[in-house]
């Protein structure tokens, strides 16, 4: 056996440990930064505490601002699972004129910048009277959400043959049991790794939050934005670091609901 | 499960379908018997899966009719038809455990609890799956989960039975075994079966009838044995078994001439005005050596190959100019065996060769 491979095999190691480091470090650099002991967001750190976690708990700010974020994040995400599912069983198993171009549609919103989607929201809000509500913010999000559920339950239901259907069918399953008893057990796990991933993008979510959001309405991250424009305490880390705790946990949660499915569609004997 | 169900009668009226400018099938008409097994086959494309969804509802047909107990199922949804299906990847629900699957269409049409149990414990030991009713279905193999498909379409007594390949997904031997239980099954519910393969052994073993399609058409329906023997065209006769072909130039009484310029003797010639008269000659009708002395047709051949499978042994033959002929005897012990470069005298009698119109 020569040397040569192995070599390679190490160099990749390697290189697949510095593109971790790389992609991770600084997602993780708040995490020191919450811990300051000083007054003033610097790295590194020059003493420690946790009293800007105090703060972070202890200011009506951004109390309200986690919970208008939940506020948004919940509808958004429900409703991102409903049309999602909705639109994915319709492209995946109807007999639908163009469903390619249709599906390309349903994902645009998640690619096109969001700007563009801002921007062309704000006016009509304001016409319809919403501009500044929870409803103009959700239904801003649910537009980027929605593609993420899109392309869950696609994955889940090109992964099943539609005969499974059509066994319930000539068993004597109506279109509604048929869907509630047959296509919903089986797409699951992705509806609800959907609206995971839809919580987590809304309550991220800046942009949309900025246009259409006021100050009583405005989300975590525009909170965020708008105290580091003036005030650069370690809060905003301490802030900062519970969102990625939370979202950390969420994401696990949703990766375990992923593998406990695929564990029991493929177990084989 | 006791008690037989009246199988129902099937007939298709000038059933077709087209998909815009292309014909997936061209009008059918077919009756099938109550309590008949009847296969269709044909390779893919040929139409068979598409007049099998017809009748289950999936697909609606550009006309016709589908008539089950004389009445047009057309336009009624699939699960108000009472016909039960199999699929060819048995479909059992993988959230549900095997008596779940079972008991589900009897939930569907809200049987109370208590009989749903007995009925699955019955359809479950029918299908000798008695103590599986607490599994899930990924933890069975293939052939189990099949049995568990078939209790499944089984447990409400269908009149109609469906089965899209159901043995497709299985290995050979399990395959042989699986036709044994359905054929079984099949009586002991008194269904009628209509069964889409593409496999023609099993269609030959399990169906009373065979209807062979291609390309939308159905090209002969008959038993299999008759279709066997007296193919309806080239198509069937190579479809259905082995066949040699030999396309005939010219035909005058009980005289015909191969493209080959073989000069042969036939049955009868009145028949071969068709516009690509063919004779067909199945390989076990070519005699050799001896059984071939004083035979209306022998001629000295050179054997080209000679494959030994499982009882029989299978020629590749030349005749003279060049005419290549496929040959099957059955490899007795003591029988003469002739290997590859010997000559042989090779023939068969003008009545045991069909000729076929196309």
């Amino acid at each position: 056996m020569s040397r040569a491979p192995h070599l390679g095999w190490r160099l990749a190691t390697i290189f697949t440990w510095l593109l971790l480091l790389f992609l991770v470090a600084p997602i993780v650099m708040v995490v020191p930064l919450s811990f300051s002991g000083n007054s003033f967001l610097e790295f590194p750190p020059t003493s420690w505490s946790t009293r800007w976690y105090a703060a972070f708990a202890g200011s009506l700010d951004y109390r309200q601002a986690v919970m208008n974020s939940v506020i948004v994040g919940l509808p958004v995400a429900l409703l991102s699972s409903i049309f999602g599912t909705l639109a994915a069983i319709a492209i995946e198993r109807g007999a639908l004129p163009g469903r390619r171009i249709l599906a390309a549609l349903f994902v645009a919103p998640a690619i096109i910048p969001q700007m563009v989607l801002a921007i062309g929201l704000y006016p009509l809000m304001v016409q319809v009277g919403l501009i500044g509500s929870f409803p103009a913010v959700i239904l801003g999000q649910t537009v980027i959400c929605t593609p993420l559920v899109f392309l869950a339950v696609g994955a889940a239901l090109r992964g099943y043959a539609p005969s499974y259907e059509l066994a319930a069918m000539t068993l004597g399953a109506g279109r509604w049991h048929t869907f509630w008893l047959v296509t919903f057990p089986m797409i699951r796990p992705a509806v609800v790794i959907g609206f995971i991933l839809a919580f987590t993008v809304s309550f991220d979510e800046l942009i949309l939050a900025m246009f259409l959001a006021s100050p009583t309405t405005r989300t975590m991250p525009r909170l965020l934005w708008e105290q580091l424009t003036y005030e650069m305490t370690p809060t905003i880390a301490a802030a900062t670091a519970s969102i990625l705790a939370a979202t950390g946990v969420l994401l696990l949660v949703a990766a375990w609901v992923g593998r406990r499915s695929t564990v029991r569609l493929d177990a084989a004997p | 499960m006791s008690g037989a169900t009246e199988g129902a009668s099937l007939r298709y009226v000038a059933v077709a379908k087209r998909y815009g400018p292309l014909t997936a099938l061209h009008p059918v008409d077919l009756s099938i018997a109550s309590g008949e097994f009847f296969a269709m086959i044909g390779p893919s494309g040929s139409g068979k899966t598409t007049l099998l969804g017809i009748t289950a509802g999936f697909v609606t047909p550009s006309q016709g009719q589908v008539l089950v107990n004389g009445r047009d199922i057309v336009g009624e949804p699939p699960h108000r038809r009472a016909v039960g299906m199999v699929f060819q990847n048995y479909s059992l629900f993988p959230h549900m455990t095997v008596a779940e699957n079972v008991g589900f269409p009897l939930r569907m049409r809200r049987v109370k609890r208590a009989e749903i149990a007995a009925r699955v414990q019955a359809a479950l030991a029918m299908v000798r799956m008695g103590q599986m009713g607490d599994r899930l279905p990924a933890q069975l193999s293939g052939g189990q989960q099949q049995r568990v498909a078939l209790a499944r379409a089984a447990v409400y007594r269908p009149a109609l039975l469906l089965m899209d390949e159901p043995l497709g997904a299985l290995d050979k031997n399990l395959r042989e075994e699986m036709q044994d239980e359905i054929r079984r099954l099949q009586r002991e519910l008194g269904a009628t079966v209509v069964y889409v393969t593409h496999d023609q052994q099993e269609a030959a073993t399990l169906a009373d009838r065979v209807a062979i399609l291609r390309n939308g058409r159905v090209e002969q329906v008959g038993p299999p044995h008759e279709i066997y023997e007296m193919p309806a065209n080239r198509f069937v006769a190579s479809f259905l078994g082995e066949a040699n072909l030999l396309p005939l130039e010219a035909t005058q009484g009980e005289r015909a001439r191969t493209a080959g310029g073989l000069e042969l003797a036939v049955a009868t010639s009145d028949a071969a005005s068709g516009p690509e008269p063919t004779l067909c000659l199945r390989p076990e009708n070519v005699r050799l050596g001896e059984a071939a002395a004083g035979l209306g047709n022998a001629w000295t051949a050179t054997v080209l190959e000679a494959v030994h499978i499982a009882g029989s042994i299978r020629y590749r033959l030349q005749l003279p100019g060049g005419t290549v002929l496929l040959a099957r005897a059955p490899a007795r012990i003591g029988d003469p065996v002739w290997q590859a470069g010997a000559t042989v005298v090779a023939g068969w009698r003008p009545a045991d060769a069909v000729i076929l119109l196309a």
